[in-house]
């Protein structure tokens, strides 16, 4: 099957760029590995998405997905193993043995939590440690919890398992957050969220399930026991963009290069979203996310028409 | 029998029991990686009939669900025992292999 444009993954900005090239009439094919709507559904409250005061993350992923199948675009559920160009055309490979063809591309494929690197981490995963709160924070109501990190989705991450856990440790590496300060007061001013600043998780202990860390504080360089049964590590994302490391087309950090037009160094080949960076100064947010996909489907149309 | 909605811990107990090979889906509605894997379980069900398919939701059934630490999780059962190797997550493509595994197996 060949296609005009396959979009490499469904979150807001791969969802908004197949609304864009269908519009146009591409003959377009979503891959998804996953859940259409990305980190969206990792996401408990969305307050700063214009249209919606306040929309819970799954929610406005199924109002999105909604919004793209309207136009009754080709979706697949398969992984992306590999992305090759052979002369004009690009060959997508996918974990189900398949392969597509296409005109072009848009490589939408998001990022993925980032690990801490650890002693225990790898151990306890979803016997404790987990990413994603609003997924598996419930299982651990009444319990103590540790939640580490000091951007958005840490303190977004220590707020909604407040409601959930007994107690909240929030442990951050420096005595400032990368936060917004309207998040970081309303963290402050829950009682039950504890801030462990300028302290670092060293290890993950546990029996069969997470029961205690390890947290160095970096200024007595003393270490303290925590006793937790959880463990939300918020530290950041690492771009999904092995398949196409063969292309030439990522940073050091694997994130994919894009110049304003959503292009790439390698012709009909686009990217949007949380896997691509123009500059390290990108905010990522879903109305970035969805501004990118809109302009990354119209520079596709563009490329496409004068092939 | 496809899907069974497990309503309390006697009905779960009793499933396991009077039945072979048995998948238990442990999931919650305001999970969002549960309701994606969940089309995907129900064809499961309809695509092994020799094997009982099970869900409990964690929310109102948590005597069934201690140990569940991360969601959706896949238990299997064979003659009433677990299997000890579960799914953890929406993982289609590990959870079928294993639904084979357990349609495989034999007295």
């Amino acid at each position: 099957m060949s296609y005009d444009l396959v979009i490499i993954g469904a979150g807001p900005a791969g969802l908004t760029a197949a609304i864009y090239a269908k519009r146009a009439l591409l003959k377009c094919l979503i891959l998804e590995k996953a859940l259409a709507g990305g980190k969206l559904n990792k996401t408990a409250d969305v307050d700063n998405y214009p249209g919606f005061t306040s929309i819970k993350g799954p929610e406005l992923a199924e109002k999105m997905t909604e919004h793209t199948k309207y136009y009754e675009i080709d979706w697949q559920q398969e992984e992306v193993l590999k992305l090759e160009k052979k002369e004009k055309e690009f060959i997508i490979r996918t974990s189900m043995g398949n392969a597509f063809n296409s005109r072009s591309v848009i490589i939408a494929s998001g990022a993925v939590e980032k690990e801490l690197g650890i002693k225990g981490e790898r151990e306890f995963m979803n016997l404790g440690v987990s990413y994603c709160a609003i997924c598996d924070g419930f299982l651990f109501r009444g319990r103590e919890v540790a939640v580490v990190g000091g951007g958005y989705s840490a303190l977004e991450t220590a707020l909604y398992m407040s409601n959930v856990a007994s107690k909240v440790y929030l442990i951050h590496r420096r005595a400032e957050f990368r936060a917004e300060k309207e998040i970081v007061d309303k963290a402050k001013k829950t009682p039950n969220i504890i801030f462990l600043l300028n302290s670092i998780l060293t290890e993950i202990q546990g029996g069969e399930t997470v029961k205690k860390v390890i947290v160095n504080n970096s200024t007595n360089n003393k270490n303290n026991e925590l006793l937790v049964n959880a463990v939300f590590p918020c530290i950041g994302l690492s771009p999904f963009s092995s398949f196409a490391h063969e292309l030439g087309i990522c940073d050091r950090e694997n994130y994919i290069s894009i110049k304003d037009d959503c292009s790439t160094n390698v012709p009909g080949l686009f990217a949007a979203g949380d896997v691509a960076r123009i500059s390290e100064k990108k905010i990522k947010q879903i109305v970035t996310a969805v501004a990118e996909g809109a302009v990354a489907a119209q520079s596709a149309i563009n490329y496409l028409e004068r092939l | 029998m496809s899907l069974v909605e497990v309503t309390s811990g006697d009905h779960f107990n009793k499933l396991i029991n009077d039945n072979d090979k048995v998948v238990v889906d442990f999931s919650a509605d305001w999970c969002a990686p549960c309701n994606g894997i969940a089309p995907f379980y129900k064809e499961l069900a309809e695509k092994y009939p020799g094997l009982t398919f099970l869900k409990v939701n964690v929310e109102n059934l948590s005597d069934v669900s201690e140990g569940v630490s991360a969601l959706p999780t896949f238990k299997f059962y064979f003659k009433g025992k677990s299997l000890q190797n579960d799914v953890v997550g929406a993982n289609r493509l590990q959870l079928e292999a294993l639904v084979k595994n357990l349609e495989a197996l034999t007295a």
